[in-house]
């Protein structure tokens, strides 16, 4: 149901290196599931409106005003960066060699 | 097996009345832990130096007699998607082997307010995938009551650890069974709260319409204790919300018994015990009122589309550029390639590629689209029934708590451990499992729905089972 190609094109979405065995696993599997997902169209859903969420929600807002971050908090993320620079994160070029 | 457990205020009034030290209750289960867990594997960290140094914060904290401590010295187990400050928090996979959390979670603030003592991270499914703790990348947890069987997933861990006595309480989290399944496995208590109820500001996110985090207790009491601390509206978790008031009803209930629940795939055992229950209610005054949850059947194959599809936009942050398991290539996109392929595991792989297709363009609706509106009508099905009963009761879990490696080798029999619980969690609805019985000695657990923010009348009925199991027992 979920073709070899599509699988690969999927990784490459995701981000995820997939080898020709996972390649053939995968379709089988994400195929036995949607399989078992087939009974819902049997469902008449029409006139039913889609739920996201339990609770109507409403954006959470506040000012526009910078609050500092509390040091140690910020140590920790700073720490823990791939590469860093002049106290920023460093990225390869977005634009080159993709 | 183990002495005489203690329960929340057993700790809380001897520490608080000076009676006994938080650090002495904290190095009595410290010293649980280092015996019980080195089988168990429960638990993926455990700081005795801190542990300690938080107890002896808190027996300061009542000797100065200035607050009101609800957990004071009582130790509590984390699952490792909850993020403590300073600590290495996994999330159960190779890609945070190496993370420590910047933050503490809501959750964890509302706990050292409280007086209690974190003792340690418990091991999971990674990123809560899974029903068994197998898919951990840090090996399996064991059941306590038969080590050759698994303490359920995702928070197996969790479950394990109170099930062992190694703690008398933990958080868990839950998005499609993860409490209440290792709580039934582990013959424990466990509670998926209303959704909304618990902030999820520091959980490590699965699916965001789902998650919830609750407690995992030897009682209901402890159980309602340990809620009570950790629910509130939290201005960084845009979901949480004050909970709307609800009279508990707390005798007379009219109890709603769900024939889709007792259908095909329910061990016959586990019936038989449910059936006990009910009656048990029955013969005490309880109204059993035959209903119908008409959309059941679906609910599983509609969780398996939504919780996916939001997991591969959640996991989409894990890149190793920030945090996490890192592989320099020399290219953007190759660093993202190899981060992220050799940090998930096979099933966090197999449930991105999933999410991703279902809400891929041209797909969307066929899935995503649809699943949702079938999630309108599971979730109207509770609606009305809750119309005429008070509570719902099902079985926690098709089967009794399964051996390593039974249902490993086709992911659709494990997704099937779900498919009482799955519904709950794309309602929004409140669960609460409790043991009610026994088939030999693997424990079963019942399962108590209730209306959105009526975990009280929840509690209510969970305390009555339990007196009354064990009167009869």
């Amino acid at each position: 149901m979920i073709s070899k190609d599509t699988i690969k094109k999927l990784a490459s979405l995701a981000r995820l290196e997939v080898t020709d065995a996972e390649v053939e696993t995968l379709a089988r599997e994400a195929g036995s599931i949607l399989n078992y997902a087939e009974s819902l169209n049997t469902l008449d859903v029409a006139e039913v409106t889609p739920m996201t969420h339990a609770e109507l929600l409403e954006n959470v807002i506040r000012d526009d005003v910078a609050i500092p971050t509390d040091e140690a908090e910020r140590n920790r993320m700073m720490s823990q960066l791939a590469k860093a620079k002049d106290d920023q994160l460093q990225v390869p070029n977005v634009f080159g060699n993709v | 097996m183990f002495e005489k457990r203690m329960h929340i205020t057993d700790i809380v009034t001897s520490v608080s009345g000076g009676v006994r030290s938080a650090v002495d209750v904290a190095q009595e289960y410290l010293n649980r832990i280092a015996e019980r867990d080195k089988e168990l594997h429960a638990f993926l960290l455990v700081n005795p130096e801190h542990a300690l140094a938080e107890a002896a914060a808190v027996d300061e904290r009542v000797r100065k007699g200035e607050e009101q401590l609800p957990l004071a010295g009582v130790p509590i187990a984390i699952k490792d998607n909850m993020c403590i400050a300073g600590t290495v928090t996994t999330a159960g996979s190779k890609m945070l082997a190496n993370h420590i959390a910047a933050y503490d979670a809501f959750v964890v603030k509302k706990l050292r307010a409280a007086g209690a003592v974190l003792i340690g991270k418990t091991n999971m499914d990674e990123f809560a995938m899974g029903s068994s703790t197998e898919n951990s990348a840090y090996g399996p947890t064991k059941n306590p009551i038969d080590t050759s069987r698994v303490p359920g997933g995702s928070s197996g861990g969790s479950a394990a650890a109170v099930a062992a006595d190694m703690v008398p309480v933990a958080l868990g989290s839950d998005t499609g069974g993860s409490i209440r399944q290792p709580a039934a496995f582990c013959g424990v208590v466990g509670l998926k709260p209303t959704y909304g109820s618990v902030s999820r500001s520091g959980l490590i996110a699965m699916a965001s319409s789902l998650d919830q985090i609750g407690p995992l207790a030897t009682s209901v009491a402890d159980a309602e204790t340990l809620f009570n601390v950790i629910r509130g509206k939290d201005p960084k978790d845009a979901t949480s919300v004050v909970p709307r008031e609800r009279p508990t009803k707390t005798v007379g209930w009219t109890v709603g018994v769900p024939k889709e629940y007792f259908a095909d795939g329910l061990d016959p055992e586990i019936k038989k015990i449910i059936q006990n229950t009910i009656d048990l209610l029955e013969k005490n005054g309880a109204i059993i009122k035959d209903i119908s949850l008409p959309h059941s059947p679906h609910a599983l194959a509609v969780y398996y589309i939504i919780m996916p599809a939001e997991v591969s936009s959640n996991l989409a942050r894990f890149d190793g550029l920030r945090y996490g398991y890192f592989e320099s290539t020399g290219t953007l996109a190759g660093d993202y390639l190899k981060s992220r392929s050799n940090g998930f595991g096979k099933e966090a792989r197999r449930r991105i590629i999933l999410g991703t297709h279902v809400l891929s363009s041209g797909y969307y609706d066929e899935f995503y689209g649809r699943a949702q509106k079938v999630r309108t009508l599971i979730a109207q099905d509770f609606t009305t029934a809750f119309e005429s009963v008070d509570v719902i009761l099902t079985p926690t879990s098709p089967t009794l708590p399964f051996k390593f490696g039974e249902k490993t080798s086709d992911p659709l029999t494990m997704y099937l451990s779900d498919v009482y619980t799955v519904p709950v969690n794309l309602a929004g609805v409140p669960a609460l499992s409790l043991p009610c019985g026994k088939v030999g000695n693997l424990p079963v657990g019942v399962q108590l729905i209730g209306k959105p923010f009526d975990e009280g009348t929840l509690f209510a009925l969970g305390a009555e089972i339990e007196r009354l199991t064990e009167k009869e027992g």
